[in-house]
């Protein structure tokens, strides 16, 4: 809401404490305005909008908007003897050239084509893999943060049921992995996982 | 047409199913063996008639287990004597003996009452597919799997990786290995020994 640099000749009203008054005070106002016959009906703000109140001094008012700015519009009133002209002005806004933009609108890619993913789709999981088994950024696959944590859960299942055994961490010693699952208790034995 | 001596033997007959439990939940095999056992799957089929058929399972040491089941799964047992409570997870069981969970599966599946020792004695549960010869020759039909079997990546053929329709491209200044960099580790790890 934007407050008009111009007072109302006619009244200055001191902000009341409770709401009641307050809200009196403003119907008084509108109706003072509304018997001075209003003159440029077409650009003249409606009678019930907040741009009819007078201004308050100690009430800080700030414009905040990250998105791009959209209609902007400045109050004039002019005096012109027994007319008063209320105007809300289209303006062009000053941060129009510095505003945001993507130019191309990345989708993810996994939300448009397929969507649920098993544990099973290893063809397509491995490619959101690097070698050590860890799942690549986002800024490099172009996946959304909601498909990003669903690959995160699919490819822990499909890890631990043995689909992926290429995609595992080097050993320590340098050597080849001989065996595709570890031979430990029971990560010896098959594990499934229900869908 | 054959005549009516031999229609009543092929009716009363008891036939031999082979079940495959390689990469099956025992328990969920379990559900799908235990009727053959029974009998149910024939219309001639009264719990006390004793229409039940043999069961051959092969593959026992590669069921699967849900999860993390292997590991938190427990069997317990009591030999009804004082201080005579024991249990094992069930990959200690398996350890011991591959065919135990399936067996352990199938019992509790059945109803406990006096027919369970007679269907037990009917079942044939075998850790391989090495089957004796004289079982094999009575084996007739199968029982189909509970479960889809996972495939493996490395089981893929490398055209079928290749091929495949990918979900990105790599970007221009990414570096595939570039992460090795920041893995290695130049110092010693010091140890602290008391």
């Amino acid at each position: 809401m934007r407050w008009s640099s111009h007072t109302i000749e006619s009244s200055k009203v001191h902000f009341p404490i409770s709401v009641e008054r307050r809200t009196k005070a403003m119907l008084r106002l509108i109706w003072h305005n509304l018997r001075a016959p209003l003159h440029s009906a077409k650009s003249a703000t409606s009678i019930g909008s907040p741009s009819i109140l007078p201004v308050v001094q100690n009430v800080q008012t700030r414009t905040f908007s990250v998105s791009s700015a959209a209609r902007l519009k400045q109050i004039e009133q002019v005096t012109d003897g027994n007319v008063t002209k209320i105007e809300g002005k289209i303006m062009e806004s000053e941060r129009a050239p510095y505003v945001f933009k993507e130019e191309e609108p990345k989708g993810c890619t996994l939300c448009k084509i397929h969507p649920y993913l098993k544990y099973t789709d290893v063809l397509i999981l491995s490619q959101f893999l690097r070698e050590d088994g860890c799942l690549l950024p986002r800024q490099v696959t172009g996946v959304c943060w909601g498909q990003q944590r669903r690959l995160e859960t699919l490819v822990n299942k499909a890890q631990r049921a043995g689909l992926l055994p290429q995609f595992r961490p080097a050993l320590k010693s340098g050597k080849p992995r001989t065996n595709h699952r570890s031979n430990y208790k029971w990560k010896r034995y098959n594990v499934y996982f229900r869908n | 047409m054959a005549t009516q001596r031999v229609l009543q033997w092929r009716a009363f007959a008891r036939t031999w199913w082979l079940y495959d439990a390689a990469n099956q939940c025992p328990f969920v095999s379990a559900y799908r063996v235990v009727p053959y056992l029974q009998g149910k799957h024939k219309p001639i089929f009264h719990p006390l008639s004793d229409v039940g058929d043999h069961v051959v399972v092969i593959n026992t040491k590669d069921i699967a287990m849900q999860a993390d089941y292997w590991r938190t799964f427990t069997f317990f047992h009591h030999t009804g004597y004082p201080g005579g409570f024991s249990k094992a997870s069930a990959w200690r069981v398996h350890e011991i003996d591959p065919t135990r969970v399936m067996q352990l599966s199938v019992y509790s599946r059945i109803k406990g009452n006096l027919l369970r020792k007679g269907l037990m004695r009917r079942l044939h549960l075998f850790p391989d597919d090495k089957i004796p010869d004289e079982i094999l020759e009575n084996v007739s039909d199968q029982i189909r799997q509970v479960q889809p079997v996972a495939k493996r990546l490395d089981q893929y053929s490398e055209e079928e990786v290749t091929e495949f329709p990918k979900f990105f491209d790599w970007p221009e200044d990414f570096v595939k290995d570039g992460y090795k960099r920041h893995m290695t580790r130049k110092k010693p790890k010091r140890r602290y020994t008391v």
